[in-house]
């Protein structure tokens, strides 16, 4: 017999929305904080000497991230392609609105395509990280892939639901 | 009055999150470390839960949340609602991390094993750990919705999910959390 939904809520309302704030996490967070004043010189900014190896996977790490910005940036102008904003052959028209669902199954998979870029870029930025704990570069492209992670997410979802107003 | 000085002061417990906002804007790491201390023990329990449990996972979300908004703090418009932001930062992050949880999951089967153990005194442990037992998105859905006050639209749109999928998962957590808990 399972228990009654006043009581689950109950057990629910009970549990503790809050505790002591970990101080381990705040001892990491002091290490990783950038200065927000000032930048310092290459060579006064604390960092242990890197190798050759890892400098060459930390610049490759932003070269891939800074490649994959571009390219998102680019993402919302492509379901442009598909509209009637852009000149297209009348055939090409008429075939779109026999088939209205076409174009925003191109945009699904131009979505899905870009997540998965994003995430190999996010293992990528990760793994120069783990050499170069202390590059404000790297750090900064794996925040923006995160963030830019939830957006597509929410166009993830917006292209779904019309494809399934569109049906 | 210094930057020190300054900081010194926002450090009193009375000073206004809009004020230590300010003053981190301008670099001062003391009131962050304020901030911290205050919001950091709101969003650690939230963290906890999404990742179901994993300690280890829900203390590097938390620092990335705080890494985040140190880096986007010009960004935030209103510094008096700075906990609703870095609470949303929070969140997006954890959903949005996939792939850190898959990466972690194979390690942790251990851990879930043994049964999580929250880093707070629990006044309800088995009901935490039939939570922290839940299917992720399930999971997910249910600690938003009913122990951080979001609606079924905010849970949509940070999970990338319809309200309706919402809804059922919510259902589904509870049948769930119910079937368990008898």
């Amino acid at each position: 017999m399972s228990i009654s939904d006043h009581e689950l809520d109950r057990r629910l309302e009970s549990l503790p929305r809050s505790c002591q704030p970990p101080d381990a996490v705040w001892q990491r967070l002091q290490e990783v904080l950038p200065d927000r004043m000032q930048a310092l010189p290459a060579d006064q900014s604390g960092r242990t000497p890197s190798r050759l190896g890892t400098r060459r996977m930390a610049l490759a790490a932003a070269v891939a991230g800074l490649a994959l910005i571009g390219t998102l940036l680019l993402l919302p102008m492509r379901p442009l392609q598909d509209s009637a904003l852009v000149a297209v052959p009348p055939q090409q028209t008429v075939r779109e609105a026999a088939a209205p669902a076409v174009g925003l199954q191109r945009s699904c998979q131009t979505v899905e395509a870009a997540t998965a870029e994003n995430e190999a870029a996010m293992r990528a930025l990760e793994a120069a990280l783990k050499h170069e704990p202390g590059n404000q570069l790297l750090l900064e492209f794996l925040a923006e892939a995160r963030l830019r992670q939830a957006d597509l997410n929410s166009t993830a979802t917006r292209l779904a639901a019309r494809h399934n107003h569109d049906l | 009055m210094d930057m020190d000085a300054r900081c010194q002061n926002a450090a009193a417990a009375q000073t206004p999150d809009e004020l230590l906002v300010q003053r981190c804007k301008r670099g001062c790491q003391q009131s962050f470390a304020e901030l911290y201390q205050r919001h950091a023990g709101r969003l650690m329990p939230m963290l906890w839960r999404l990742g179901g449990g994993r300690l280890a996972l829900a203390e590097d979300w938390l620092q990335d949340s705080f890494l985040l908004a140190w880096r986007k703090l010009d960004q935030l418009n209103e510094p008096a609602r700075f906990g609703a932001w870095l609470k949303r930062l929070s969140i997006n992050l954890a959903l949005s991390d996939r792939r850190r949880v898959a990466l972690v999951t194979d390690a942790l089967v251990l851990e879930a094993q043994t049964m999580p153990e929250p880093p707070w005194p629990a006044a309800d442990l088995d009901l935490e750990r039939a939570v922290a037992a839940l299917p992720r998105r399930a999971r997910a859905v249910l600690v938003l919705f009913c122990l951080e006050g979001l609606s079924h639209a905010e849970i949509a749109a940070a999970m990338g999910i319809d309200p309706g999928t919402s809804k059922a998962q919510l259902h589904r957590a509870r049948q769930i959390l119910k079937e368990s808990l008898s």
